[in-house]
């Protein structure tokens, strides 16, 4: 205690040292006054008496330094003088110091922004839940590879009751109902969960209760729910929330608690708004057909649930897997005829599937993403110890001086390395302000998403100080360890003669090849960024096989107002009938897949033997109308299919199925059977009625097999309204369209009514691929800035000691235009090697990236990319060595002969 | 580490001081320097100077406080005074002398050991 008070002295001793010493100075002259008095009292003459007291003392200057080297600390005093020092020669050269940060800020910055984004997707832990990791429990087909399933309420109970495996095994499954607030209906997130839900994830109630065992029976119907944080915060944290009631799809339900702040349940990156017991399933919706969320039933063949788990202590996620292999017997058997199985495997943050997904894109991306930016930090250093090395040779007399003068060697790589780290702190600090624009920016682009509920929080916190903080030393020893070694060496006399007439007879010299090296990693990252930037253009432009324009869309959802089956379904069929009636309308129809959207629906379709899968999608009748398609053979679906159930069941496949089930035979009048689930017997079985052609609905990946429905038989309460308008009618139409709603019913919910352009803008998916292409494309852009940096400040250096050199050549008669192209021989000849060894590292990154299945919708051997990046990496550098050789031109022959 | 003689003097000094300051109250390094040189007879003879240090250490431990004053030939001088901590201090070492030198002391009491 007493040793720490006196550290805190001595440290504080340091920082207003200079009136303590001041202070000491007038205690120890009243020392010596007195003790002279008293002498001088004795007998002695002034003078001796003062002598004397000096003496009695031990000298005044070793009385003074023991006493000061009390005061401070003495180590910590000569790192402060070399920070002082260093700040000092840093200020003297604020031109160097600025472009020296900006470098290390755009090199440790484009490092620190990708860090926080995966840290936010990959590091931070999942909120509420401290107690151990997650694991999902995956119910799949042992035959198939990669064919998993969602879980039913006994199977989640069977697992849940096994004994001495999991501290508490729990269940949820998504659902998006409508709230009604101010007379308006809006979708909002939300997630049914298992009772234990909450307890289990170590999450308390801010307000009120968790759920209660009696409302986890899905038979129950109790229209009870619990408020997310933010929710309570959107309602002013109002007390009545709690036992007051929120209108959902229809109904009331009463508010029984509010989860705590930062809680999202089992995925970290998806927020809920609200929460409803199992109980509350059967109220939240009519339709329950398989493969859709939402249903939670006693019945096996609901299959919706997603279950995590945590193990108890000792058992791991093997251990587990294998135990629950009789009750994995037990199931039925999959499709393929193969048995069934049960895993146990760390849950997936970053999706939400029934794949035991162990994140391995989101870490192979940020493998990738993480590589490159390191190497933007590594020519980020490359160009730093440069800069330091010609920095250096004006410097040489400086350090010579203070090495002729006994300053050890180790005193001068010191202080040199001190200048680096202020440099990196500097860069850091600067490197944490870009992460945190970048964060702002990334969040603000998200949160535009229409009803996205992601989390991702990129506010730098500890983690990302950490990584700045080590990026900024490991740089700093990188960039100022070489440039320090060589510049301290102890070679007196060279150093103290006037520098600039040394000859550099040296092969290959290093500031040559840290150019070099500069311009062949940065081509590596523009060809890398431009493959990315290409790709995301190319999903923003993607064909979806049908025109854009003229089509709008209208989404809505009639559990929203609690509308059951058959209600349902003559209201959509009123609506479609009102809409085509619309002026300017050419055709409208009901479907049950967004394009481009997040979720798609599949079903393994079988005919005969031959099982593939299939995009699955309800609709009505005049469906290519409105994609302004024509029918390939066969007919489309009648009005009273698309209105009515029908006696037999049809479909329509596309090209691309017909193909892949019949092989070029006539697929007309032949049976299809459809199953949504791995383990059981079909669900649906169809006749097909006509052929469609292929088409894409998705931004990432190519054509998929597609197989249709009619509405009247597989009604679904969300639905999107497709309209094809007449030409450039469809943003004029879109108030129309919503008073031929209103006008068939003024409850109908309309979530969002776009244009087809408008929608593709705005999926999550084409979101995704722009924020990759951005974060890409900034990084190649910032590799491009510091290689074309390096090869300036190089040559332009080199020029500059080179003036004397210049002078005397043109005094001599030479023609400056012979200086300028010597300038640029040389440039050209570093720029020629660094792209030569630069087109070898980027076609074996590409190999990397297509291997690795990073690369979509764009060719590795992208023509623009791979002739454009060279050529542009050549102008550049061009350019760069161009500037400071036309300052060649300027030399005045007798000012430069006066250089000294 | 071992301990360097001159860490017992300081440690030492450091008592002698406090105890000088209990006797004298408020008194100046030059006072604290000739009042240890007295009660020590002039069989202790080092260097005034290295008061100052031992001073400081025990200021910035906190057991003596310093003020600025003037001295009985009208000099600026810094007084030094006892805080409470250092009178614990004080108390704590005088203690644990008295034992010390007690255990040492029988040890050469004559007709035992």
């Amino acid at each position: 205690m007493r040793t720490l008070r006196r550290g805190f002295a001595r440290v504080l001793g340091l920082l207003a040292r200079r009136r303590s010493e001041q202070d000491f100075d007038d205690e120890l002259r009243g020392h010596i006054e007195m003790h002279t008095d008293e002498g001088i009292r004795a007998g002695l003459s002034p003078d001796e008496a003062r002598r004397r007291a000096i003496v009695a003392l031990g000298g005044v200057q070793q009385t003074r330094e023991a006493y000061t080297e009390g005061l401070t600390l003495p180590w910590l005093e000569s790192v402060l003088q070399d920070v002082r020092f260093a700040v000092r020669m840093l200020a003297k050269a604020p031109g160097f110091t600025v472009v020296a940060v900006v470098v290390l800020a755009l090199g440790i910055g484009a490092n620190a922004a990708v860090f926080s984004l995966i840290n936010a997707v990959l590091l931070r832990p999942v909120n509420g839940t401290t107690n151990g990791t997650l694991m999902a429990v995956s119910i799949g087909d042992r035959t198939r590879p990669g064919a998993w399933r969602f879980v039913s309420y006994p199977e989640y109970l069977e697992v849940r009751q096994q004994p001495g495996l999991f501290r508490s095994v729990v269940a949820e499954t998504p659902a998006h109902p409508g709230l009604e607030e101010a007379g308006r209906v809006h979708r909002i997130s939300a997630r049914i969960v298992s009772s234990n839900y909450f307890s289990a994830l170590g999450a308390t109630m801010v307000v009120g209760r968790g759920f209660t065992a009696a409302e986890e029976n899905p038979s129950a119907a109790t229209p009870v729910a619990i408020v997310g944080y933010p929710f309570w915060r959107r309602h002013g944290f109002d007390p009545a929330l709690v036992g007051g009631s929120l209108r959902i799809n229809g109904r009331a339900f009463t508010v029984v608690g509010v989860a705590p702040e930062g809680f999202t349940g089992v995925l970290p990156l998806m927020a809920s708004d609200v929460w409803f017991p199992f109980g509350a399933a059967g109220l939240l919706t009519a339709g329950t057909s398989p493969g859709l969320f939402g249903g939670v039933s006693h019945d096996r063949q609901v299959q919706s649930l997603l279950l995590t788990a945590l193990l108890r202590k000792g058992v791991t996620a093997d251990v587990a897997t294998r135990r629950l292999d009789p009750l994995a017997a037990a199931l039925p058997t999959a499709v393929s005829g193969g048995r069934t199985q049960i895993v146990v495997a760390p849950r997936s943050r970053s999706a939400m599937g029934p794949s035991p997904g162990r994140d391995t894109g989101a870490r192979a991306g940020a493998t990738v993403l993480m590589a490159l930016t390191v190497t933007v930090l590594v020519v980020a250093c490359l160009n730093l110890a440069n800069m330091l090395l010609a920095r250096g040779s004006a410097r040489r007399p400086e350090i010579a001086l203070r090495l002729a003068l006994g300053g050890s060697r180790q005193r001068i790589v010191r202080q040199l390395l001190t200048e680096g780290l202020l440099l990196s702190l500097l860069g850091g600090a600067a490197a944490l302000f870009m992460a945190w624009g970048f964060g702002r920016q990334v969040t603000a682009a998200l949160g535009a998403l229409p009803g996205s509920n992601l989390v991702i929080t990129l506010t730098p916190d500890l983690r990302v100080l950490v990584a700045v903080g080590v990026a900024c030393l490991v740089s700093t020893v990188a960039f100022s360890l070489g440039p320090a070694w060589t510049l301290s060496k102890p070679d007196l006399t060279s150093g103290l003669k006037t520098a600039g007439l040394r000859g550099r007879k040296r092969r290959i010299p290093v500031p040559d090849l840290l150019v070099g090296g500069q311009i062949a990693l940065s081509l590596a990252l523009l060809v890398a960024a431009a493959l990315f930037v290409r790709a995301g253009a190319a999903a923003a432009i993607a064909d979806p096989g049908y025109a854009l324009r003229d089509g709008l869309l209208v989404q809505t959802d009639l559990d929203m107002i609690g509308a059951s089956p058959a209600d349902g379904l003559r209201l959509y069929g009123d609506l479609v009938d009102r809409l085509r009636a619309v002026p300017g309308v050419r055709a409208a129809t009901v479907a049950s897949v967004v394009p481009f959207g997040d979720f798609r629906d599949g079903r393994m379709v079988r005919s005969d033997s031959t099982l593939v899968f299939a995009t699955y999608t309800v609709v009505g009748a005049d469906y290519l109308e409105t994609l302004g398609l024509k029918l390939l053979t066969g007919r489309q679906f009648t009005r009273i299919e698309e209105q009515t159930a029908a006696a037999s069941p049809v479909a329509l496949v596309d090209q691309m199925l017909a193909e892949q089930l019949f092989h070029g035979q006539n697929p007309i009048g032949r049976v299809l059977h459809m199953s949504a689930r791995a383990d059981h017997q079909d669900d649906e079985t169809v006749e097909i009625v006509g052929i469609v052609p292929t088409l894409r609905d998705d931004l990432t990946e190519g054509a998929a097999a597609h197989v249709y429905v009619p509405f009247g038989s597989r009604y679904r309460p969300a639905m999107t309204l497709r309209i094809k308008t007449n030409a450039g009618a469809d943003t004029a139409l879109s108030l129309p369209i919503r008073n031929a709603i209103a006008e068939i019913d003024r409850r109908v919910p309309v979530l969002a009514i776009q244009t087809l352009a408008e929608h593709r803008d705005a999926s999550s998916t084409l979101m995704a691929l722009t924020i990759v292409a951005a974060i890409f494309g900034a990084i190649g852009l910032i590799a491009l800035f510091l290689a074309s940096i390096g090869v300036y400040g190089l040559r332009a250096y080199l020029v500059a000691q080179r003036t004397r050199e210049f002078g005397i050549r043109l005094a001599l008669g030479a023609p400056r235009h012979s200086m300028v192209r010597q300038i640029l021989v040389e440039g050209g000849r570093i720029a020629a090697a660094g792209i030569v060894v630069g087109a070898l590292l980027s076609t074996a990154l590409t190999i990397v990236l297509q291997q690795s299945g990073m690369l979509l919708n764009v060719s590795p051997t992208d023509p623009v990319v791979v002739i454009g990046s060279p050529l542009v990496m050549i102008l550049v550098t061009g350019l760069a060595s161009y500037i400071p050789a036309r300052r060649a031109l300027t030399v005045e022959p007798v000012a430069a002969l006066r250089v000294e | 580490m071992g301990r360097k003689p001159s860490d017992v003097w300081q440690g030492t000094l450091a008592l002698m001081i406090l105890k000088s300051l209990d006797t004298l109250g408020a008194m100046h390094g030059y006072g604290i320097a000739r009042r240890i040189e007295q009660v020590s007879s002039d069989t202790l003879s080092v260097n005034y100077g290295t008061i100052y240090p031992a001073l400081l250490k025990l200021e910035q431990e906190g057991a003596v406080r310093g003020e600025w004053g003037l001295s009985e030939q009208n000099r600026r001088a810094r007084f030094y005074s006892l805080t409470k901590a250092g009178r614990k201090q004080l108390d704590e070492a005088a203690r644990e002398w008295d034992r010390t030198t007690e255990i040492v002391a029988r040890f050469f009491k004559p007709g035992e050991a």
